[in-house]
């Protein structure tokens, strides 16, 4: 008995994998069904379905992207405190002093390919007419997973706390002052009065609410900390579970019908 | 013009046009170019282009190798440039290896290119199927050659095979002109032209003529020799454009690069779906089942698909890792409210929506008109009631809904980004890609509001003081285009699909297409009457 197989047959590798190496028919079922994360897929797939010139690979990479931003996004979480007096220096000592410095441009150029792929992979599925029945409420769900995508990198954004950080968002945010009704320059805005007093006013309008205060400052700073490293990726985690499971629930991945 | 090392300019912070630095990458960069077309002229002379059409013709497909001398003699020319690279720390000074190995490697392109060239002009003479030693009788002729069904006539070898062998020499001998320090710029009266006719209306307008003319001569643009044709127009133009320092500072903006992968990107994968959706369309006009139907069987998921999955995640992470090498990520001047950048710009992926703010208030750039793009791509599948085209490329049966979101994604969102990170300068001015980016520009503003044009211009009166009726003829201009259009459109163009989908889905379709429209209308009377605002009540922040 070679030293491989001792392994394969041990106790422990047994109690992991429940099941030989796939290397046989019946093997490579099994191995799709016990194993967690393969089980996402099906035992099997259509041939045309997995072709390259067909599905671009954009949706994996997307979920693949997804991961690494997570990945790095948590290391960079160990270095990086979003206060003003920290923010900025923090990000210098990350560029010019910590082993492994390119962590923050893997999660930068992570970011930037992933709202790419995104796109990439949606164009796709429209070309392929890929969102029609019975697909049409995942691609609702992937419509949501993309305004997610452009929320992530754009809270994301502020985080370096540079020159182009604030100025992008203030640019960004801006817009939020025009929301008709709640922007205090929105139109309607100066109609929403109570006995004569203001209720949409520049300290209490839509941009007040996104960023925290009457400008970019210290709480969006913190706000936007929070929305990218919790709250945007734990809706984000949601809508792929539902994604892929619906993806598998309406027929898998498509094809002629 | 001296040439100065990079970091002398840098400290001067003088403009130049070339740079040491800047003319070693030229001449890397037409290396590869040079590289890419070799590969062509050998894979046209030697290989079979699509096997699918010679098999419709009942031939084998079938591929000739590459020559064992010249595979030789390529492969060991790059590996000794290789060699030279990697044993650079051991090379005496005085000896340049980094050229010495740029010499072997475009002599292996240059080598490649000629005789490729000269072994398809040998063969052209042969016009018999199947020649040579060992040739079985049917193998497909090498003069010419019967590309896949829906890509056009037969496709001289011969010819093709000298066009990409003599554009690798040409891009070989401008990569030798830059490592021999040849300073070769972009002519300046060239650049002056190209930004005398630059310009929001050149750009635009040229922009959507370019995408109809893609649907036009589709069958065309989805041969792979007239792709080919436009991506070596795209080097050639990227490397010359190179040599202009203001293009270049703007292209090599770490944020910007992105950009510039998502336009190779986005013109690979368009003309990848158009070639399926044109192969697909003549198949299924002639009886024949459609590409993706080709391969009706299933395979199991381990190995097929989990293996795809993970040379796919590999070759990521190992591209990310270079990238995060190469390029580090920008990081400017600490964050400071009083001093304003100019321009300002948000980022990159919403400059679409930024530059929306030419031609709209914010409450519709920046709101409105995004929460449509959103609204409208989720009502979408409920909309299409079309039951063709359901997980295959095809055009001819879903033409209105694949023009209509190809529009909007190629030309209304990805070229507008383009315009707004590329184009837009400081006070969101237009510059021509080759312009500086003066911050005293003076554009004259000269536009007017529908109210000026109609009461004073056209009534010669005095503009009404109450709002209403001021704004009067833009509200009626404005409610028509939206409540009177519909039946309109519906009478004349959407009949079929309004009688399948029903009264609802049509309303909803014809909401999003005008907004979608809108836009273009507006940029078109902003070019032509100078209209600022068709309704414009800044008392309420409402101008539309």
């Amino acid at each position: 008995m070679s030293i491989a197989e001792k392994i394969t047959e041990s106790q422990v590798w047994k109690s992991i994998f429940r099941h030989p190496m796939p290397t046989d028919r019946r093997n490579r079922v099994v191995v799709m069904l016990t194993n967690f994360f393969l089980h996402l897929h099906p035992v099997s797939v259509k041939k045309q379905g997995i072709a390259l010139s067909y599905t671009w690979c954009m949706g994996g990479t997307t979920f693949f992207l997804f991961i690494v931003e997570v990945v790095t996004g948590v290391l960079l979480m160990f270095y990086y405190r979003p206060t003003l007096e920290h923010a900025y220096n923090d990000i210098l000592a990350l560029r010019d002093v910590t082993t492994l410095g390119i962590l923050r441009e893997l999660h930068r150029w992570g970011a930037h390919a992933m709202v790419i792929a995104v796109w990439l992979h949606m164009y796709r599925v429209f070309l392929t007419g890929s969102y029609k029945p019975p697909r049409e409420f995942n691609w609702v769900v992937g419509v949501l997973l993309l305004v997610l995508t452009l929320l992530l990198s754009f809270t994301g954004y502020l985080l370096p706390w540079d020159q182009l950080a604030i100025w992008a968002i203030t640019v960004g945010s801006n817009m939020a002052r025009a929301t008709p009704g709640v922007g205090v320059e929105g139109p309607g805005a100066s109609l929403m009065k109570l006995n004569g007093v203001s209720l949409i006013t520049s300290g209490s309008d839509a941009k007040f609410a996104l960023l925290g205060g009457r400008s970019v400052g210290e709480m969006t700073l913190n706000r936007f900390y929070v929305l990218h490293c919790v709250a945007i990726p734990l809706a984000a985690t949601i809508l792929i579970m539902i994604h892929f499971w619906r993806v598998r629930k309406d027929g898998g991945i498509s094809g002629p019908m | 013009m001296d040439i100065k090392p990079d970091l002398v300019t840098n400290l001067l912070d003088v403009h130049p046009d070339l740079t040491a630095g800047v003319m070693t990458g030229l001449a890397w960069y037409y290396l590869l170019a040079a590289m890419l077309n070799g590969a062509a002229a050998a894979y046209v002379a030697y290989m079979e282009m699509v096997s699918e059409g010679a098999s419709r013709q009942g031939l084998t497909p079938r591929s000739r190798r590459l020559p064992d001398w010249l595979m030789v003699v390529y492969f060991g020319l790059y590996g000794v440039a290789v060699l030279f690279i990697l044993a650079k720390g051991f090379i005496p000074k005085g000896i340049d290896a980094l050229t010495i190995a740029y010499g072997f490697c475009a002599l292996a392109n240059v080598i490649l290119a000629i005789a490729a060239g000269a072994d398809a002009a040998h063969h052209a003479e042969v016009k018999d199927h199947g020649h040579g030693v060992g040739q079985e009788v049917g193998a497909p002729s090498l003069d010419d050659h019967i590309p896949a069904v829906g890509i056009g006539g037969p496709i001289n070898r011969t010819l093709w095979t000298l066009i990409w062998a003599v554009c690798a020499v040409i891009f070989q001998a401008m990569g030798f002109v830059y490592i021999l320090h040849g300073e070769y710029a972009l002519p300046g009266f060239i650049r002056n032209a190209i930004d005398y006719v630059s310009g929001p209306t050149t750009f635009f307008t040229g922009a959507t003529i370019a995408f109809f003319a893609m649907y036009k001569f589709r069958k065309q643009f989805s041969n792979g020799l007239v792709a080919w044709g436009i991506v070596n127009a795209f080097l050639l133009f990227f490397g010359l454009s190179m040599t202009d320092y203001d293009f270049r500072d703007i292209v090599t903006k770490p944020d910007n690069v992105p950009i510039v992968g998502l336009i190779v990107l986005v013109g690979f994968f368009t003309w990848l779906s158009l070639r399926r959706a044109v192969i697909n369309d003549s198949r299924m006009a002639l009886g024949l089942p459609n590409l993706e139907e080709l391969e009706p069987e299933k395979t199991l998921t381990w190995p097929d698909l989990v293996y795809t999955e993970l040379i796919a995640m590999v070759a990521l992470t190992i591209f990310l890792v270079v990238w995060a090498i190469a390029l580090q990520a920008p990081l400017e001047q600490p964050a400071s409210s009083t001093t304003a950048p100019n321009p300002s710009k948000a980022p990159w992926y919403f400059l679409g929506l930024q530059e929306m703010l030419v031609y709209f208030d914010p409450w519709m750039a920046g709101v409105v008109l995004p929460s449509m793009i959103v609204v409208g791509l989720m009502a979408m599948p409920y909309i299409d009631t079309n039951k063709q085209g359901n997980g295959y490329y095809t055009i001819a049966q879903r033409k209105f809904a694949y023009l209509t979101f190809q529009y909007g994604y190629l030309v209304l969102w990805v070229v507008l980004i383009l315009l707004g990170t590329f184009l837009r300068g400081p006070n969101w001015n237009f510059f021509g890609p080759y312009e500086y980016w003066d911050v005293h520009k003076l554009i004259p503003l000269n536009n007017v509001n529908l109210s000026e044009i109609f009461w004073v211009q056209m009534l010669g009166t005095r503009r009404p003081v109450n709002i209403l009726i001021r704004e009067l003829p833009g509200i009626l201009v404005v409610l028509s285009y939206f409540i009177l259009l519909p039946p309109l459109m519906e009478k004349f163009f959407f009949r079929k699909i309004r009688l399948q989908g029903g009264w609802v889905r049509y309303a909803v379709l014809a909401t999003l297409i005008l907004f979608m429209a809108s836009l273009p209308i507006k940029m078109v009377l902003r070019w032509t009457l100078n209209l600022k605002y068709l309704v414009a009540i800044p008392e309420y922040f409402f101008n539309i």
